[in-house]
């Protein structure tokens, strides 16, 4: 579950790394910061609503 | 290169990318959260895609709609922004059609739930008896203990029809909005997650009816489903325009046959991804990196 109330974890910011993208290519690759996976976010949310609706 | 498109707080995605670095496979996020906003250019209709200054150079795309951004945060522009990004990746695979997408037929299409129902039964799976009502009265007067209510589009869990109905005043006799009156059927249920021609099979270990009300129940991998059952949930997920897909099952309570509950078109896996060794996300990305 994702916890409405916690601050987002503090971001991991990968390293720009090579990997070619061809053989003998030395074609640099960039990733975006990727955070880290929260471990209670396994599970689609619990939802609150009512089944036959509000109003 | 890969691109790997969603919300920021999308544990989906993230896994994909750390697993793809991993392997070693070309591949770029386009994560959209709070603390991020990409600038993004994409020309139409040539279809070239600029994010933050960086022409990219795209082989294969995977888009998710992110529903995680309007969980943490409802207002109602949060979910509008999240749609906006996905609409306009949408296009970009649109104006891209030799781009390798995954579950390119289907991107952008919203699944009815009771068409899917009835087309599920068309193909030859069983599905549960069921009614569409808002009729509260007629409910309230006839049996309701082997009955089971959910709401048509999500927003609630599963309830036994009673608890259902004890959540509308007593006085109406009709609900605000219809919902699905259904058979109870017995469990564990069956997670089966599809992924290009490969199947993973799930038992998720709940006495709760709805498996979303225990988050930690644990799922355990078990064997496939037959292929009485497999061959029209594939056709199934090739008519809703799907290589990624997670059907959920029960079973009948007399004969033990399986009942199909539902085909998710987006689904969340990354329990069942832990439960396999990450074996989900290796296949998503062999689909995409072929």
């Amino acid at each position: 579950m994702i916890d409405k109330n916690k601050a987002p974890k503090e971001r991991k910011e990968y390293k720009t790394m090579a990997i070619p993208e061809e053989p003998g290519d030395d074609a640099e690759y960039k990733t975006m910061a990727i955070p880290e996976e929260p471990a209670d976010a396994e599970k689609a949310p619990k939802k609150a609503g009512k089944v036959f609706g509000e109003g | 290169m890969l691109l790997i498109a969603g919300g920021a707080r999308d544990p989906h995605v993230r896994r994909a990318l750390r697993r793809a670095e991993a392997r070693g496979i070309p591949a770029r996020g386009l994560l959209v959260g709070p603390e991020d906003h990409p600038r993004l250019r994409l020309s139409v209709p040539e279809g070239r895609l600029v994010v933050d200054d960086e022409p990219l150079d795209v082989g294969a795309l995977w888009v998710r709609h992110d529903v995680f951004a309007a969980l943490a945060d409802p207002r109602a522009a949060v979910a509008q922004r999240a749609l906006d990004w996905y609409e306009a990746l949408v296009g970009y695979a649109a104006l891209n059609p030799r781009l390798r997408a995954l579950n390119r037929d289907g991107l952008g299409r919203r699944v009815n739930k009771i068409a899917a129902l009835g087309l599920a039964a068309s193909l030859g799976l069983r599905v549960p008896r069921t009614l569409v009502t808002s009729d509260l009265a007629a409910l309230r007067a006839g049996p309701v203990a082997d009955a089971v209510a959910k709401p048509l589009r999500g927003g609630a869990l599963c309830l036994p029809l009673a608890e259902a109905l004890a959540e509308q005043d007593p006085r109406r006799a009709a609900a605000p909005s219809p919902a699905f009156v259904q058979e109870r059927l017995a469990g564990p249920e069956l997670r089966v997650t599809l992924v290009g021609e490969r199947v993973f099979s799930f038992a998720i270990e709940t006495e709760a009816l709805d498996h979303r009300a225990e988050p930690d129940a644990p799922a355990r991998r078990v064997a496939d489903p037959p292929p009485a059952v497999l061959g029209p949930l594939f056709a199934l997920a090739r008519a809703l325009g799907v290589e990624l897909s997670a059907a959920d099952f029960k079973r009948d309570p007399e004969s033990g046959e399986l009942v199909l509950l539902e085909l998710n078109t987006q689904p969340m896996f990354t329990a069942y991804d832990t439960a396999c060794g990450g074996a989900i996300v290796d296949a998503i990305l062999d689909l995409l990196a072929r």
